[in-house]
């Protein structure tokens, strides 16, 4: 899943935004809260301009997710709530594929090479038999309390998904707990441990069915196929008459035995210390361990790979450590009731330590079902079978900071930054980094106090700058040498040593921060006794020295450099309102609609990039990148339709030559949406509530390379039934060209979609139960639920899902490739408050 | 007073912690654990460093040229011409190849551009390096100094010779560059992106360098063939004076005089050059051998398995169709001829599980990689001989032990044929006829037929009548004076501004 926060300002370096828990930053990425239970969350807030991450430094780059979990609160006695769900899912949508009479038909009408004998019948629906509906389960339970001295939060819990496909699952179990005590009046002392560890599996994707991908595979693999082979019933099916293929059965078999196993350790202490009533001082440690495990093993008997390399296995752990000091000093003071006046200061270091150990062995016996497990199983260590692997990295940041506010009335605040990275080259490390903000709230002005119907009104602007560099390598600058090893198989090489080889980068005594300016101009507002508010919010980004691994013309390896510049702009409109609050009955709408344009602007040594390869057909990139155009755009042919007289695609021939090549290409399509947009409606009466969520998407384009594997009629692969519809006689008018030629799968516009949608995404409905019987046993509610997910989709984009990529980097995305699709599911869940 | 100073005495405690951003990689060499000369900005200086490049030479690079400097180049060569289809009819880049509608985005033609280059790149360790250490480092031995460089030369030329074959002019590779810097960068920016030589340059390169190699290389080891000698460079030289760039037939004579004397000699049998038994290959180190590639039987290549099966593994990997499918025209030259002692070795039927160009209960497959250990031999006595031969038909010296036929003779004896018959020393034209069609049988599926027939101007009337005779060659764009090069990469265009591509592209 990819989160996004005001556009794409970086190439090399990640656009994910930094996930902020409880003061302490945890990563950017989905593996950041991969550990937290949604149980655990008490909120979430997203900063999006550079004064409000300022303080988070450059990893906050690209915009920072507040998450606050549940802490204790005070109340009366303590709080005990225990949740549970379970769900189903299923893939969201079929195809027909050809029966073997069609398929035939097909084979017969292009030279592939495959040729079928007589008898063949319809005998697997793969669809069926591939993906199933999957089942996932979760259960949380949480204690907590707090008086005015000490408060504590106590959570576990236990969940496990099922994929819809049966090698496809993730399971975790996680244990928090938070402790803040008020040892004297003048220091408070608290602490965090939170523990997950949670176990997954995968499936191959991102690649056609000739490469074990499986999501095509399941189309590509004709009807006649069964699950085992006739002759050899401990092989997968792989009689396919000249075609190269492998079933879903078999492409799923080769990931059957990996797991990725991961344990992870967030300690966090910390001290506030009080001076004085106006200053204090605050002291954080955190250690942030991750323990990555991952095992693949394939056996030597069921897969064809699997034959041809006589089963394999690797095991690789490792070990990745990051400890934060915190170290900030604050002063707030307030003088005649109106001013009020905060200054911070402090420091701020992270290092990160990263060590690996891997081995791998292959040639596995197939006695015994494979009863020796992991290497010991295997007889061929390979030349050099282990290795290891050790890196660190470091930033140190000092941070100031001065807010002032006049009476609630008018804000002012100043921030300053200096980062320095190891990733850096010398006498580049540090960047420095000012930010400002002012607002002004206008309905606190005289002439605008006594407006009845006017609560709110808030003018804010802000400037600032932000560095980022967390894309590079650890090592970015440096310049690398290879290592020469020997076959010390070979008798003459019995005693070799490794000695040194030649350049694999260009290093860079240049490499510094990227910089990203930002301007934001919002305003606030809230009518009608708060049951209306809107903000509307207009933003400028430009980003400066943009890091890119440019790769130069053979043969000289490539170099991390700062390269270009690029911009965003964009308007962001979110609306909150209670439409309806009376007799019990209370209805909310909040609603967003933002929309971003993204454009790059310069780039230095190299003017042209091209990303995204994706057919096997015919490799070609269909991505360029060049400065005048935003990121992700998609580059081909204009396919102008069939041809009736020969059944072959026409495509634009701009440069008119007469010939169709290179000098044809144009711009096709653009994966950025023009703009997105979300509501959730949320109705409550008398303990029953019902929300939905509306989320949106619109002028995105997808390209959809997957349908070239489903409509290509280019190797032996089955189909989907649209290839009925192809062209076979001079004078037919049809959509489909011509079978097997090459020519009609060129990139272009017939594989690009508009993939604008609109989803309702989610609707739950819940009752909460409360009884005084229920209270006598200490339990305070009871709330079943309901929810579906992911339910409803309008689209006019013919693949799985429009909201689906296969990479997430910026300058690749709105690209479906065999990637895994998006479900639906139906969850039924309670939650219970003692 | 006692409060403020316990508060103080805490204070040392949560100290401002500050971290090292001083950090260099430990798994790998690099400029923090390496001692570099700042002015020639070069990692090497001793002798035991070159001797690993030397090592690497052979160990990496040359056994690198199964695929793109071997395996692509018999596609160039065979698929071109009239010896082989293509052999994989969904394998888009060969089936274009062997179409004659190759591209510039063709995945082959990308592949083998930025292979060649780097092999420039691997022999210029060496080159650019070695006069520096046998400075710095007094234990590098003045045979050493010079053997080494030699082979790098060997290498690097054998590299831009078949660069040249297939695109022509191309970028001469010369120097290692140093950083790029905000200052230098204007400098540096020629070398970093190259442009192409003039075809004449290129040549002038080759031979410059392999005429140190003649000297210096190290002499002919008949115990190990794996190794650039004083043959190897007279043999290339004698190549590269037959193509019509610096054509000297009387050079090509002399040289291939020079390899002869080395002490080479033809096989028993035509077959012993890929013989194999049950443990190994037995066409390691022959004595017609002057370069070839080996491989232990623990470790060897791969390339077998595009190409047909390896006898020590025959189920792994044959499950599609092979590369490189000889065509029924060469099985049909061979039976004419009554050649059947080198078609057995150069073609082997076989059963397998489709039928793309043959029935599969008796498909056809090349047969010159038989096993995973099997050496890929990359120049022969027999070819020095026929190459002689044609310098010999081209200078007028047709007949007799020295002329032409000679030297025909002998490789077809060899093979088990009689002699060529009185036709064929009638006419210049006629003999060199013979010599072609001795060269096409003899080193069938090996690399040498496509521009053989482009350098005597016979390509186009063979290139284009294959299809009309027989409907499993792909149909083919007529052969054109700007179509008989390849293209360069479109990646390559777009990486380097400076290069130009080929008419006709």
């Amino acid at each position: 899943m990819t989160v996004r926060i005001r556009g794409a300002s970086s190439i090399a370096s990640s656009n994910d935004p930094l996930y902020v828990v409880d003061g302490v930053p945890v990563g950017e990425g989905s593996y950041a809260i991969a550990y937290l239970s949604p149980n655990d969350i008490e909120s979430m807030s997203i900063l999006k301009d550079a004064s409000s991450a300022a303080i988070y430094g450059s990893r906050g780059a690209n915009g920072v997710v507040l998450i606050t979990t549940k802490q204790g609160k005070v109340s009366s006695g303590p709080k005990i709530n225990f949740s549970a769900y379970c769900g189903i899912s299923d893939v969201t949508k079929t195809y027909d594929v050809l029966n073997v009479d069609q398929y035939r038909d097909l084979m017969n009408e292009i030279n592939v090479g495959v040729n079928l004998p007589e008898g063949l019948k319809d005998e697997t629906d793969w669809f069926d038999k591939t993906y199933r509906t999957g089942i996932s389960q979760n259960y949380q339970i949480s204690v907590s309390n707090a008086n005015d001295r000490m408060k504590y939060y106590l959570g576990a819990g236990y969940s496990d998904e099922q994929g819809i496909f049966r090698v496809a699952y993730n399971r975790r179990y996680n244990v928090k707990a938070s402790f803040e005590s008020d040892l004297f009046k003048w220091i408070t002392v608290g602490a965090n441990v939170a523990y997950s560890h949670y176990r997954n599996n995968g499936i191959i994707s991102g690649t056609g069915s000739n490469r074990a991908g499986v999501v095509l595979s399941v189309i590509n693999t004709p009807t006649y196929a069964k699950v085992w082979d006739e002759t050899n019933p401990d092989w997968y099916w792989d009689d396919f008459y000249g075609a190269n293929l492998t079933t879903p059965e078999e492409n799923m078999a080769r990931t059957e035995n990996n797991y990725s196993e991961t344990d992870r350790l967030l300690l966090t202490g910390y001290a506030t210390i009080k001076f004085h009533k106006n200053l204090n001082f605050k002291s954080t440690v955190t250690m942030d361990r991750r323990w990555v495990h991952s095992f693949e093993f394939l056996d030597p008997i069921h897969t064809s790979y699997g034959r041809s390399q006589h089963g394999t296995a690797s095991d690789t752990r490792s070990d990745d450590m990051r400890m934060v000091y915190d170290n900030i000093l604050t002063y707030n003071n307030t003088w005649g009731g109106k001013h009020n006046f905060e200054a911070m200061g402090g420091t701020s270091a992270t290092t990160s330590k990263w060590e690996q150990l891997s081995g791998s062995r292959s040639y596995f016996s197939p006695d015994y079902g494979n009863a020796l497990w992991g290497l010991s199983g295997g007889n061929n260590g390979g030349q050099r079978g282990q290795s290891q692997g050790y890196a660190q990295w470091a930033i140190m940041s000092y941070l100031a900071r001065v807010s002032y506010n006049y009476d609630s009335k008018y804000y002012i605040t100043v921030n300053f930054r200096a980062d320095g990275s190891s990733k850096l080259a010398p006498g580049h490390k540090w960047g420095y980094f000012p930010s400002a903000s002012a607002a002004w709230r206008l309905s606190s002005e005289p002439w605008l106090k006594d407006v009845p119907w006017l609560d709110d009104l808030k003018l804010r602007v802000g400037w600032g700058q932000s560095g980022n560099q967390s894309g590079l390598g650890d090592y970015a600058w440096v310049q690398t040498y290879g290592t020469n090893y020997y076959n010390w198989t070979e008798e003459q090489y019995a005693q070799a040593v490794p000695t040194l080889g030649g350049k694999t980068n260009i290093g860079n005594r240049d490499l510094t921060w990227e910089t990203t300016t930002q301007t934001n101009v919002g305003i606030d507002f809230a009518v009608l006794d708060n049951k209306l508010t809107f903000t509307l919010d207009g933003y400028y980004k430009y980003t400066r020295d943009l890091l890119m691994n440019v790769p130069m013309p053979d043969p000289n390896p490539s170099l991390f450099r700062n390269e270009g510049e690029m911009s965003n702009w964009g308007l962001e409109f979110a609306l909150s309102s209670v439409n309806f609050n009376r007799k019990g009955f209370r209805w909310t709408t909040d609603f967003n609609i933002s929309m971003n344009r993204n454009r790059l602007e310069k780039l230095d040594l190299q003017q042209v990039y091209y990303y995204a390869s994706t057919s096997e057909a015919l490799s070609e990139s269909v991505v360029r990148m060049t400065p005048g155009q935003p990121l992700s755009m998609f580059w081909g042919y204009k396919a102008l339709g069939v041809d009736p007289e020969t059944g072959m695609m026409i495509y634009e021939d701009i440069s008119g030559d007469g010939k169709i090549s290179d000098v044809d290409k144009q711009y096709i399509g653009n994966a950025n949406p023009d703009f997105i947009f979300g509501m959730t409606n949320t109705f409550s009466w008398k303990g029953i509530n019902l929300s939905f969520l509306i989320t949106g998407s619109v002028g995105n384009d997808i390209y959809n390379a997957s349908r070239i594997e489903m409509v290509g009629m280019y190797t032996g692969a089955n189909q989907i039934t649209d290839v009925l519809r192809r062209w076979r006689v001079p004078g037919q008018i049809t959509d489909i060209p011509k079978a097997g030629e090459l020519d009609n799968l060129r990139a272009s516009t017939r594989w690009v979609e508009d993939g604008s949608y609109l989803k309702i995404k989610n609707i739950t409905l819940s009752y909460d139960i409360v009884h005084p019987k229920l209270k006598k046993a200490n339990i305070s509610r009871i709330q079943p639920y309901i929810t579906l997910d992911n339910m409803i989709t309008f689209t006019n984009y013919s693949g799985y899902d429009p909201e689906m990529s296969q990479w997430t980097n910026a300058y690749q995305t709105g690209i479906d490739w065999g990637t895994y699709p998006n479900i639906r599911t139906v969850i039924f869940g309670v939650n219970i408050d003692f | 007073m006692k409060k403020t100073f316990r508060i103080l005495a805490i204070l040392p405690v949560f100290a401002i912690f500050s971290c090292d951003l001083d950090l260099y990689p430990v798994t790998s060499y690099n400029e923090g654990n390496v001692t570099v000369d700042e002015s020639t900005e070069s990692q090497y200086s001793t002798r035991e460093q070159m001797q690993g490049l030397r090592d690497a030479l052979y160990n990496s690079n040359a056994r690198d040229i199964q695929e793109k400097g071997f395996l692509d180049w018999l596609v160039y060569n065979e698929c071109r011409a009239d010896n082989a289809y293509c052999g994989s009819l969904t394998t888009g880049e060969i089936v274009a190849i062997e179409a004659n509608s190759q591209d510039g985005a063709n995945k082959n033609v990308d592949r083998d551009w930025s292979w060649y280059l780097s092999q420039l790149t691997a022999a210029n360790q060496i080159i650019c390096n070695i006069d520096r250490v046998k400075e710095t480092d007094p234990s590098l031995t003045d045979q050493e100094y010079q053997e080494w460089k030699s082979e790098a030369f060997c290498w690097r030329s054998l590299m831009l010779y078949q660069m040249s074959q297939i695109w022509g002019a191309v970028p001469v590779i010369t120097t290692i560059p140093p950083a790029i810097t905000a200052e230098n960068i204007e400098e540096v920016y020629d070398d970093y992106y190259p442009a192409r030589a003039a075809i004449d340059d290129v040549y002038e390169r080759m031979i410059t360098d392999l005429e140190y190699a003649v000297q210096y290389a190290p002499d002919v080891n008949p115990a190990n063939k794996f190794l650039f000698t004083k043959g190897f460079a007279n043999g290339l030289l004698a190549r590269i004076y037959a193509e019509k760039t610096r054509q000297d037939w009387n050079k090509v004579a002399q040289y291939c005089t020079a390899v002869e004397g080395m002490g080479y000699s033809l096989c028993e049998h035509y077959g012993d050059l890929w013989a194999y038994n049950d443990e190994d290959t037995e066409n390691r180190n022959t004595t017609e051998s002057i370069f070839e590639v080996q491989w232990p039987r623990s470790s060897g290549n791969w390339v077998n398995w595009m190409l047909y099966r390896n006898a020590y593994d025959p189920d792994g990997n044959y499950s599609w169709a092979k590369w490189v499918t000889p065509s029924r025209d060469l099985i049909a030259a061979y039976q004419v001829e009554g050649d059947m002692e080198r078609m057995n070795a150069t073609i082997k039927f076989d059963e397998c599980t489709w039928s793309s160009y043959y029935p599969s209960d008796n498909y056809a497959f090349m047969n010159k990689v038989p096993t995973g250990a099997t050496s890929i031999i990359v120049m022969r006595l027999a070819e020095i001989y026929l190459l002689h031969a044609e310098a010999l038909t081209m200078t007028g010296q047709l007949t007799g032990e020295n002329g032409a036929e000679g030297y025909v003779n002998r490789v077809r004896a060899r093979a088990g044929l009689d002699p060529l018959p009185s036709s064929a020393t009638q006419s210049q034209d006629a003999m060199l006829d013979a010599v072609l069609h001795e060269r096409r049988l003899e080193l069938a599926l090996e690399g040498f037929r496509f521009y053989d027939l482009v350098r005597h101007g016979k390509a186009k009337e063979i290139h284009d009548s294959m299809p009309l005779e027989d409907p499993y060659w792909q149909p083919r764009y007529p052969l054109t004076e700007q179509t008989i090069l390849m293209p360069i990469p479109t990646t390559a265009l777009e990486d380097n501004p400076r290069l130009v591509q080929n008419p006709g592209y």
